[in-house]
């Protein structure tokens, strides 16, 4: 996977009219005006002028305040957001985990939803019924799997998810924050997969606040801050400069 | 202009904007757009399933199931039919078949524009979670009205055995049994699959189109909902086009250059056994090809902007 001078920007429909045309520096991303008189527009430049490589096994964690851009990133990395400008290379099959339950029919059982969210994710019917059982067993939900889902916790959805998410067995797996909704045992589980899957060479990409959750999964860091790459590098170090950024906002 | 930046330096400052554009930019973008519309289209399986799950969520816990969908419309089409061809004063026999196939046809072509009105600004969560062909939210909606229009049809096989076999001669009515009028031979037959599938392709370039402007544009979805009304009763439904003889202009207006007629002619000619006129099929296949290029230009200009719309 290789991000190069990557940066986008977002354009806001619908905002008040009484932005001034200013740049506002601060660790959102910034907003700016484009366009004239009537086509006026406000942008949010949620990602500037990134770039990373990572190879397999490189499991990353991103860490930054809220609208830091973690999430943009992600998306733009799974292919939903495009670039304004850079690029971004990603090879390989791309399985994301963003939001508890999308794509999932909150009426129909777990086990019908994982038919259901496999095919979304892109699995063929023979490859889920193949997993199902390992699906099945991975997320720990016992008889609950046959009750509708909209019975479920958000920590037993989270299970469902990165159950399925994780058997595709792709390439380059994104998550963002939800996966702290795992308790501790789910979160054990996860890693130990997330451990086999890169010894079969893949990509993770992890985006949470929680210096725990990023130290159990990720062994690189990117801190993040108004879509900038403050720091990338060794997973201590960039929780290190994190909270030393922290607690100066504290002092300030 | 005074700079608040935070005490932690950023790196080098960048330049304003920085665009790189591919020099075959067009080119690929059509590609693209065709590429999601070949992938959705052969992903069946998941669109089909979607589309059972929508029907499925939709009668959950009834008795009925999709069946009260054919109950209510049987009662709409016993009761309207009735009234209409009072009203008109056409015979019962000819009128009710007619008023049901253009109906039924009616309906599928109104949900299948409504839901395309919604299809990517319903579907935001999902299309900003997954990287998925944005094509498929367009197909889903055409195969879950199939469904539910060939539950419909069940009201159009009633209506067409009580009155064109001699269950009608059971009936009590005033006057003299008007005959026959509608009979099937195998062209017809064949010809109903074909109007069918010639009436989902026009729906994916419409909804293609349709589902783009909607997501950026949020009152078009209310624009179309209202000329749908309009348009059930400017179009030859519940009244025949024979009306119209002798007034030039009107039919030109309401059915000749009405698309929605031909829309609904092409399905519902078969249904009565007849063919449908060549005209019919010009602007229908006609639609096919010049929708679609219409749409690909449309599509694949704007598809990269829509996961920032909904």
């Amino acid at each position: 996977m290789t991000v190069d001078r990557l940066t986008v920007e977002y354009p806001v429909i619908d905002m008040s009219r009484s932005f001034r045309r200013e740049i506002m520096h601060n660790w959102f991303g910034s907003i700016t005006m484009r366009g004239e008189g009537a086509h006026k527009y406000a942008t949010v430049r949620a990602l500037q002028n990134l770039s990373f490589e990572l190879n397999d096994g490189d499991r990353l964690g991103l860490i930054g305040p809220n609208g830091a851009g973690k999430s943009t990133l992600l998306r733009t990395l799974a292919g939903v957001y495009t670039p304004t400008s850079g690029s971004v290379r990603v090879e390989g099959r791309i399985s994301t985990m963003f939001t508890i339950g999308v794509g999932m029919e909150f009426d129909d059982s777990g086990y019908d939803n994982i038919k259901t969210c496999g095919l979304i994710l892109g699995m063929s019917v023979d490859e889920i019924e193949a997993k199902r059982p390992d699906i099945v067993e991975f997320c720990g939900l016992g008889d609950y799997i046959h009750l509708p889902v909209r019975t479920y916790s958000s920590g037993m959805m989270v299970r469902l998810s990165f159950a399925i998410a994780t058997a595709i067995e792709p390439d380059v797996l994104l998550i963002d924050e939800v996966i702290g909704a795992g308790d501790a045992r789910f979160s054990q589980k996860a890693a130990e997969r997330i451990e086999t899957l890169m010894s079969k060479a893949s990509v993770l990409v992890l985006a949470s606040h929680a210096s725990s959750t990023i130290k159990t999964f990720c062994n690189k860091g990117m801190f993040l801050l108004g879509g900038r790459s403050v720091f990338v590098g060794d997973v201590d170090e960039a929780l290190e400069i994190y909270n030393q950024w922290v607690r100066q906002g504290d002092a300030a | 202009m005074s700079d608040k930046k935070s005490s932690i330096s950023f790196g080098d400052d960048e330049p304003e904007v920085l665009i790189i554009v591919p020099e075959n930019a067009n080119q690929s973008a059509l590609g693209a757009a065709f590429a999601d519309l070949a992938t959705s289209i052969a992903n069946w399986k998941l669109w089909l399933r979607l589309s059972v799950i929508d029907i499925r969520n939709r009668y959950r816990r009834t008795v009925l199931g999709p069946f009260w969908n054919v109950l209510s419309m049987a009662i709409l089409i016993t009761t309207l039919g009735v009234l209409w061809s009072t009203i008109f004063q056409q015979p019962l026999r000819t009128h009710v078949p007619y008023f049901s196939a253009g109906y039924v046809t009616w309906i599928l072509i109104v949900s299948v524009f409504n839901d395309h009105a919604q299809a990517f600004a319903s579907n935001g969560a999902i299309i900003r979670a997954i990287s998925m062909p944005f094509s498929i939210h367009i197909i889903r909606p055409i195969a879950r009205n199939i469904m539910v229009f060939g539950h419909s049809l069940i009201v159009h096989v009633l209506v067409m055995l009580i009155t064109q076999t001699p269950i009608m001669a059971y009936i009590p009515q005033p006057g003299e049994l008007e005959p026959v009028q509608y009979g099937y031979d195998l062209v017809s037959i064949l010809l109903f699959p074909a109007g069918l599938a010639i009436l989902s392709l026009n729906f994916v370039w419409i909804g293609l189109i349709l589902a783009t402007i909607c997501a950026r544009y949020r009152d078009i979805a209310q624009v179309v909902v209202a000329l749908l009304q309009v348009a059930f009763f400017a179009t030859p439904i519940f009244w025949r086009r024979d009306v119209l003889a002798g007034n030039e202009l009107a039919d030109t207006i309401l059915a000749k250059f009405n698309p929605f007629f031909h829309w609904v002619e092409v399905v519902r000619r078969p249904l009565l056994g007849e063919i449908p006129s060549s005209l019919t099929y010009a602007v229908t296949l006609g639609g096919i090809a010049i929708g679609f290029l219409v749409a690909l230009v449309v599509y694949s200009r704007y598809r990269k902007r829509i996961s920032y719309w909904v």
